[in-house]
């Protein structure tokens, strides 16, 4: 039993696991991206 | 799972959106309901008891590996045809969700060996081994995508690494066949060999998990996207 638990709740903490890294990557660059953006919006304002 | 196209910088148009947040829920449904079936509904195998329900996390992350390393190949082939940024993308992300699922696969079966063999590794085994490798050579694909200076060197000599990377995957697989193995030949798997209540839960594990390999695959490329996109910016 504790082997069976053991491989579904490897399964579930990698998957899981790389799903938070994936969101978190998708999150940073998009807001990075937005801060280009806008200074490169206020640069040709300027 | 957010999608990336609420963090504002969209990647997709809003139907294509919808679409994918409808397969992410999709997906998550189908994999409580293979928890729930492979909990309740399967019976536990005369010989080897419970820990037999591993098989439907191993077998499904099995083929979802050979899956995902099969759009490695494909896209591969298709930027050393053509050098479309988009398939070398698609190989790149390919590769990382292959090794996902081959980390699973390797897990779920020495957890699953342990108890039944009596050990968590054989390494005289070729089906065992010849997994290992495979698993070393996306590795190693991941590793030369990340010390490389991207370019167009870069994406030949990994397409090249991608597409011969591929012959272990027939090798591991018909590895049970042709030697001798500790490890229960392919037929074990074969829908003919299953009792009904373990063939429905198979089958709704094997959909779960593919669907899953499939989301992952779509969310890590639209990542892969963004950071094409932040690259193209700072290099404005």
């Amino acid at each position: 039993m504790s082997y069976l638990a053991g491989a579904y709740a490897f399964a579930i903490f990698s998957i899981a696991g790389y799903i938070y890294y994936l969101v978190r990557q998708a999150r940073e660059t998009a807001a990075r991206i937005r801060e280009l953006d806008e200074e490169q919006a206020a640069a040709r304002g300027r | 799972m957010t999608d990336v196209a609420s963090t504002h910088v969209s990647t997709l148009s809003p139907a294509r959106a919808d679409l994918f947040r409808i397969a992410a829920i999709v997906d998550a449904l189908l994999l409580l309901a293979a928890a729930a079936l492979a909990v309740f509904h399967a019976p536990a195998d005369t010989v080897q008891g419970v820990v037999q329900k591993i098989f439907y996390l191993h077998v499904p992350s099995a083929i979802a590996a050979y899956a995902a390393f099969a759009v490695v190949l494909a896209g591969g082939l298709v930027f050393l045809w053509n050098e479309s940024p988009a398939a070398d993308r698609l190989a790149r992300v390919a590769a990382e969700v292959g090794l996902l699922f081959t980390t699973v696969m390797l897990v779920s079966g020495s957890l699953w060996a342990r108890p039944i063999w009596g050990t968590y590794w054989v390494w005289w085994d070729p089906r065992l081994v010849s997994t290992l490798v495979l698993w070393l050579i996306y590795a190693g694909y991941l590793l030369v995508r990340r010390i490389a200076t991207p370019g167009r060197q870069a994406g030949r000599f990994a397409a090249v690494v991608g597409i011969v990377g591929f012959i272990d995957v027939p090798i591991v697989h018909f590895s049970v066949s042709w030697w001798r193995t500790i490890h229960p030949p392919i037929e074990t798997a074969a829908p003919e060999a299953l009792p009904p209540e373990m063939l429905l839960t198979f089958a709704v594990s094997m959909v779960a998990i593919l669907l899953l390999a499939a989301v992952l695959l779509g969310y890590r490329y639209r990542v892969e996207v963004l950071r094409d996109r932040l690259q193209a910016a700072l290099d404005r």
